[in-house]
């Protein structure tokens, strides 16, 4: 593992600053993205957001995602899934139809004029289209080829179908979910789709730092291995000594680490440590109870849990939410509220760091959209585009790349090839 | 893996982070190739080592044993600091400072996660790395960011967890919020955004000729997981109800039990001929021609009904069986697997998920080899288990650093890099 040279290494013809504007950092990267849905989408979201060229290829049908709700206004059309439009900022978009031999062939063009595929096709899919990694090898040399599939590129489970409930199940992550004497219950949200997601931009950016001596590399995540990576806590202790823990609701140890209702909503009660236990006896006006030996240390309080639930909630319960995070933290607690959507959307501390981004879409106009996961400091984020318009970008990429006129597409798009 | 080389592997990393969501970061990076040398002291041991003296029976111990150096033997540590060197060294002493700078200045990235006056404290503030080395890359990982009313709070994985609306989506219809069981995936996914904003900079620096500070606020990169509710929300001012395990518009989509105690089983119907095909495996045909259960609309209104109808057949069967029937009729389903089940699964030991790893002070236990693969192949990707404390100040020193003897006799008189712990009190 030694450290071979210290010379930095330049890939792709990327794009260098004359000086002024501090560029985000991607720039000059182009990616071919073929995904669809959410895994896929937003790894390719995340490489547009720091100003990738992300170049979405969109059946003739569109991606399935403009079918997910939410719909702007309820309405479930194409153009206004706020799932895709939140997937798919700051992408170019156009279509073409892949299981053509029209469609290939354009394809064959298009891939080697890219850094990077990022794909999240079942692993046959592209394999049966003829344009497989190893077929494009000779086309595209250097390719990057990031694939992000249920369960990986090669395996047994590797043509199986499954969805956020299936891979929550296979992960062993849903089993430990929910109440012990209830059904076991899945993440609220597309934990393991977003997860994958991210891994996967990781993937293509760690690929293709080193293309100059690695080559084109195939990146292969699993979005089953992707949420199994994420409960270290509990696969550790399985391997050092077997333990299996139970469902045990909304509670983990040490304890207390459990949701209290209160006035308004619900807060996290939290004390990690037994100087934090003592702050929060302090906090519930309870002194007393850091002298009761029911709960003197975090085995005894684990074994008493449902009678501090009690004592927490008795006290919670006259209380709001935010009164409650707010006195826990200035004590250094590190309570939370339970927000929901509408909480975040009206919470100052994200509103003062001016983390939603306002975007312009030409069908469901100016919106707030969840803002960027990390920030240059000094640099001011890159201003983003809306999700495209299905086939939106198909005269700009279609002429830019391969030359073709209005003409070429208007024959293309009669032929059904996009 | 080893048919190609690594890509990072011209890519330092100093990483003075703590818990977990920053060592797992760059243990991402390490996968990868990156040269990662984790620092930590004496009087401040990472905590996710646990403490110094710790009781017996802990299961985060092997054999639930701490051994003469818990430190070095602890399950949660062990687990997230593969391929990577460790040295210890006091930044709090002048001398700690120095060889701390000459570290910067032969490095690309400095990775974080303390709060403010710690920064302070231990020198690990932008302005004063990029006097060292201009090209630095210091990457923050604070909890709420470095600005806001709230940035000085404090909180775990579950408190952001709590914060960025994931606890409040999650729930049986009509009960409370769920959390998501004894573990804190905040840290992971903070992790996982950390490696990419790293990976950003590197091309950031690239094109602008100078390092940078990159702020990862992990309640920000978490919260973009729930991106779907919030534009929903942004859209329509609504809040999502909690649905338990069903969806919004397949029916059936939920988990039935299976045979065996305390078993389960997931399937998903995605339209009429999966329904169709369910209603075959089932040896139920005439359900599939019930108006009832026609359209994924009367499915999805008559799904309580589809719970027992179901489940009468899923119980007749182990979980696995019910996976095997289903996906060869073109059914998306799963067992819920227990961690016995997991470590053993076929598919996961076709991949090589699971890598036998022998650590010096904890033993051969299996561990989760890295979610990224270049590949695509189960190749190894732990090339040499966590470290023990201060295990490669030798190597860190002599090889990289060029200390001379005598050097490293002053820094041991001088107690800068001793590898003697002193009680953190995290439980006590």
């Amino acid at each position: 593992m030694g450290r071979e040279g210290k010379g930095t290494s330049f890939h792709s013809e990327g794009v260098r600053n004359s000086g002024r504007i501090k560029l985000a950092g991607l720039e000059g990267i182009k990616i071919l993205d073929l995904t669809h849905y959410i895994a896929g989408p937003y790894a390719t979201k995340l490489l547009a957001e720091y100003g990738a060229e992300v170049i979405k290829v969109e059946r003739p049908g569109g991606d399935p995602a403009r079918r997910l709700a939410p719909f702007f206004h309820d309405d479930p059309h194409p153009e206004k899934s706020g799932a895709f439009l939140y997937l798919n900022t700051g992408k170019k978009g156009i279509t073409l139809n892949l299981k053509t031999d029209t469609g290939k062939e354009i394809f064959r063009k298009l891939a080697p004029k890219a850094d990077v595929l990022v794909e999240n096709f079942e692993p046959r899919v592209m394999s049966e289209l003829g344009l497989g990694f190893d077929s494009l090898k000779s086309l595209a040399p250097d390719l990057i080829w990031v694939s992000i599939s249920n369960f990986g590129q090669f395996g047994p489970y590797r043509d199986y179908k499954a969805s956020e409930l299936i891979l929550f199940a296979l992960s062993g992550w849903m089993q430990l979910v929910g109440e012990a004497d209830q059904k076991p219950l899945m993440s609220g949200i597309p934990l393991a789709q977003f997860s994958a997601g991210t891994l996967g931009a990781v993937g293509c950016l760690g690929a293709l730092w080193g293309k100059e001596f690695s080559g084109g590399v195939h990146v292969d995540i699993s979005i089953m291995e992707a949420l199994i990576v994420c409960m270290e806590s509990i696969t550790s202790r399985y391997a050092y000594n077997k333990t299996v823990l139970p469902r045990m609701g909304g509670r983990l140890s040490p304890c207390p680490c459990t949701i209290v209702p209160t006035r308004d909503g619900h807060v996290l009660t939290f004390a990690v440590s037994e100087k934090e236990w003592r702050i929060l006896c302090d906090l519930i006006g309870k002194p007393e109870l850091k002298e009761n030996p029911r709960f003197q240390n975090r085995v005894t309080r684990s074994a008493h849990a449902k009678e501090l639930d009690a004592i927490f909630t008795s006290h919670f319960l006259r209380l709001t939410s935010q009164e409650i995070y707010q006195s826990a933290q200035e004590q250094g607690l590190g309570f939370a509220k339970v927000n929901s959507p509408e909480d975040m959307a009206h919470w100052d501390h994200l509103e003062a760091r001016k983390w939603f981004l306002s975007i312009e879409h030409p069908v469901c106009g100016r919106l707030r959209y969840p803002g960027l996961p990390f920030k240059i400091m000094g640099s001011p984020p890159k201003e983003l585009t809306p999700a495209p318009l299905l086939g939106q970008h198909n005269l700009e990429i279609y002429g830019k790349y391969l030359g073709y006129s209005a003409a070429d597409l208007g024959q293309l798009r009669e032929r059904g090839i996009i | 893996m080893n048919m190609v080389q690594l890509p990072l592997k011209n890519v330092r990393i100093l990483d003075p982070s703590m818990w977990w969501a920053g060592p797992y970061a760059s243990t991402l990076l390490a996968y990868l190739g990156a040269e990662v040398i984790k620092i930590e002291s004496w009087y401040h041991l990472d905590p996710w080592r646990g403490d110094v003296k710790v009781p017996p029976g802990i299961d985060r111990y092997p054999d639930h044993t701490p051994g003469e150096r818990p430190y070095n033997r602890n399950a949660y540590f062990n687990r997230v600091n593969h391929n990577k060197w460790d040295i210890t060294l006091d930044l709090r002493h002048p001398l700690g400072q120095d060889i701390f700078q000459r570290l910067i200045k032969v490095s690309d990235v400095v990775l974080e996660n303390y709060g403010s006056k710690a920064r302070e404290k231990l020198g690990i503030e932008f302005e004063k790395l990029k006097k060292v080395n201009p090209m630095i890359i210091l990457a923050s990982l604070p909890m709420f960011g470095l600005t806001g009313p709230e940035k000085n709070f404090r909180g775990y994985g579950n408190t952001i967890e709590a914060l960025s609306g994931i606890y409040q989506a999650t729930g049986y219809p009509g009960g409370k919020p769920q959390m998501l069981g004894h573990t804190a995936f905040g840290d992971p996914i903070a992790a996982f955004n950390a490696a990419f904003a790293i990976l950003v900079a590197l091309n950031h620096r690239k094109q602008n000729g100078t390092g940078c500070h990159l702020e990862i606020a992990q309640i920000e990169a978490l919260a973009r997981f729930s991106g779907l509710a919030l534009m929903g929300y942004m859209m329509n001012g609504r809040n999502p109800e909690r649905s338990g395990n069903r969806h919004s518009t397949m029916a059936p989509h939920d988990c039935f039990p299976s045979k065996g105690q305390d078993a389960w089983v997931s399937l998903s119907v995605a339209s009429d001929e999966e329904w169709q095909a369910l209603c075959r495996v089932m040896g139920k045909p005439e359900l599939a021609t019930n108006p009832r259960f026609s359209g994924s609309l009367n499915r999805w209104k008559n799904q309580d009904e589809l719970e027992g109808i179901i489940s009468d057949w899923t119980r007749q069967h182990t979980h696995y069986e019910v996976m095997e029937k289903l996906q060869k009729a073109g059914i998306a389903a799963g067992p819920l697997l227990t961690m016995p089940e997991l470590f053993e699964d076929p598919h996961l030991k076709e991949r090589g998920f699971f890598e036998m790893v022998s650590h010096p002070e904890a033993g051969t236990h299996p561990y989760e080899s890295s979610p990224i693969r270049l590949g695509p192949s189960g190749d190894k990707t732990i090339r040499t288990p966590s470290p023990c404390l201060g295990e490669h100040n030798e190597y860190v020193y002599k090889e990289i650093l060029r200390l001379s003897e005598e050097e490293i006799a002053e820094l041991e008189k001088e107690k800068v890099i001793s590898k003697i712990p002193a009680a953190i009190g995290l439980f006590s």
